[in-house]
């Protein structure tokens, strides 16, 4: 197990996307930031030409002077940071980097040259969990230090905000998307393709998933007789991931870990069966 | 431990297609095993189980003296390149040898060159393996396979793309490991006539079964000489042949009847048939390939079914 580990360091470390994926991640906390400064400031640039020269640019309606938008100049990196995690993207970008890396061998064929010397081959796909781990480390870390970088730069008062609470928040999400690489990596074993962890994770950050839960959840009611008070969106992933913020209570985090953790369990006991079973293509 | 590899009636079976039936190999170690047969034959499936990539519906083998059918620890001692090289195109060849020896736990620093070496790719440097050749890469997929130090070595078609040179280079490289480091190698190749400059035993597949299980020196018999008759209407040929004592032979075409018996009387056995009126077009003496048999061996079958 520790040389399957070892190799996949090794392979991690000259796979140019590990290194894309967080870079990208720092990059679109720099735009967000700057669109949420730039925003307000444009379309009060916008009103008061509209006032000084009597004309309308695009719909207005009602007073121009009632459209000018209070600017702030405070920046609130605890604020903003829930904000990004209730935006799914952090999620997004997790899948994409979870299916690359649990897809690498399987794209290339390296995979026949070391499944079959391995045994038991079921440890292959669990071998790649420390490198998904890190890479969720380093994503969640640059997206701090982007957000944080950027608040600096574009803000004239930077304020940390609630740090023991994003802290407690940040772990959180670290678990939640080291369960969602386990989930990435048993879909992408399941499937052989990378295509399909994405499209997972682009279902689960943009909130279609909702509509299967609650179709779940009908038939939980209606045919099985579940009490209605039970939702089964209180155990979903996706869920936990955009509604855990600084602000979460511990009953919120202690559920959201144990979540987590089920999901990293069950979906690595899955890979793990996967590719045990399947035949190498 | 009599053989190396047995495998007692491996059958792999894809949905209603039997992709290898019952298909009982035995490879004696320190072997050269050249698997041959068409494409579709099951050449690669069979490779791919007793590699440890596929899991044989029915029937089992052992390696090494040991049931491998279910994996385990012994596996690690078969190396393997099936059907492309899988390597990482955007690492070197070193990087992507460094890769598996680490997968496989391989202490010794200089295996990665030393691998290098043996496939003729030491001077490639940090050139990633995408930019290489089809020759080059064939090479690295060999290296690959080479690593660990295996008893056995599979190669599933490992001259595939190489220009002479490169082909006569890889068959050095095999010869060299077999004779001394005692590695058996099961390989199957398209070109038949390289194959048997250096295989030791032969299995022949046809449509997911073996045809025949023999060894070089069998071979040679089978492909032994035999007299080549060109003449205007065989039956009369062969009317005459009979009445001269000659049994053992082949018609393969209206003309054409191929003699396998009193080799060494071309010349009184033409002067008989002339004397019977039957028109001698051309005789000569030849043996035959082993393409030639494995051709014959696989129409027959094709024949016999139709």
């Amino acid at each position: 197990m520790l040389n399957i580990i070892k190799l996949n360091l090794y392979r991690l470390f000259h796979q140019k996307a590990f290194y894309i994926v967080p870079i990208s991640m720092g990059i679109v906390c720099f735009i967000m930031i700057y669109l949420v400064w730039l925003t307000p400031r444009m379309e009060n640039q916008a009103a008061q030409i509209t006032t000084e020269s009597g004309f309308h640019i695009g719909m207005v309606s009602g007073s121009p002077d009632s459209e000018l938008l209070p600017i702030t100049e405070d920046f609130n990196l605890t604020e903003f940071m829930d904000e990004l995690f209730g935006s799914g993207i952090l999620m997004i970008l997790i899948s994409i980097s979870a299916a690359i890396i649990t897809n690498a061998e399987q794209k290339n064929g390296f995979i026949k040259n070391i499944a079959g010397q391995i045994s038991p081959r079921g440890i292959l796909p669990l071998a790649k969990l420390p490198g998904m781990l890190l890479e969720c480390f380093l994503i969640i870390t640059v997206a701090v230090l982007s957000c944080a970088l950027s608040g600096k730069l574009l803000y004239a008062n930077f304020i940390p905000g609630n740090l023991s609470g994003l802290a407690r928040a940040l772990a959180g999400q670290l678990l939640l998307g080291f369960a969602l690489c386990s989930l990435i990596l048993m879909i992408c074993t399941l499937a052989r393709n990378a295509a399909s962890g994405i499209i997972t994770g682009i279902v689960l950050a943009t909130g279609m998933i909702s509509l299967v839960y609650g179709l779940l959840n009908k038939v939980l009611w209606n045919y099985l007789h579940v009490p209605e008070s039970f939702d089964i969106t209180r155990f979903s992933l996706s869920s936990h991931f955009m509604s855990l913020t600084s602000a979460s209570g511990s009953d919120a985090l202690g559920l959201a870990l144990a979540v987590g953790a089920v999901y990293l369990t069950a979906c690595s006991l899955g890979a793990f069966m996967i590719i045990k079973k399947k035949d190498i293509a | 431990m009599e053989y190396l590899l047995s495998t007692d009636n491996l059958t792999k079976q894809y949905k209603q297609q039997k992709a290898v039936n019952n298909v009982s190999i035995h490879v004696k170690q320190g072997a050269i095993y050249g698997l041959i047969g068409r494409n579709g034959a099951g050449k690669t499936t069979l490779m791919k189980m007793v590699s440890g990539l596929s899991a044989p519906t029915s029937g089992s083998f052992s390696l090494f003296g040991q049931n491998a059918s279910r994996g385990g620890i012994v596996m690690s001692r078969v190396g393997a390149l099936v059907e492309n090289p899988g390597i990482y195109a955007d690492m070197s060849a070193y990087e992507n040898l460094h890769a598996k020896c680490l997968a496989l736990g391989v202490r010794d620093k200089n295996a990665e060159q030393t691998l290098l070496q043996t496939v003729g790719l030491a001077d490639t440097g940090k050139k990633p393996a995408g930019k290489f050749s089809l020759g080059m890469k064939q090479r690295l997929g060999i290296a690959l396979a080479l690593a660990g130090d295996p008893d056995l070595v599979i190669l599933d078609e490992p001259i595939n793309g190489l220009d002479p040179q490169g082909i006569a280079e890889v068959r050095n490289t095999i010869e060299c490991l077999n004779r001394e480091k005692g590695i058996t190698f099961i390989i199957s190749s398209h070109i038949l006539g390289e194959l048997a400059k250096f295989a030791t035993n032969y299995g022949i597949i046809h449509g997911g079964q073996l045809l025949e299980e023999l060894s070089m020196e069998e071979l040679l018999e089978k492909c032994s000489h035999r007299i080549i008759l060109n003449t205007v209407t065989a039956p009369e040929a062969c009317t005459e042949l009979e009445r001269l004592g000659i049994t053992h032979y082949k018609v393969t075409d209206k003309t054409t009847i191929e003699i396998y018996e009193r080799l060494d009387e071309v010349p009184s056995l033409t002067a008989s048939l002339c004397a019977a009126g039957v028109s001698v077009n051309g005789i000569q003496l030849k043996q035959q390939e082993l393409e030639d048999y494995f051709l014959g061996l696989t129409d027959d079958i094709v024949s016999s079914r139709a």
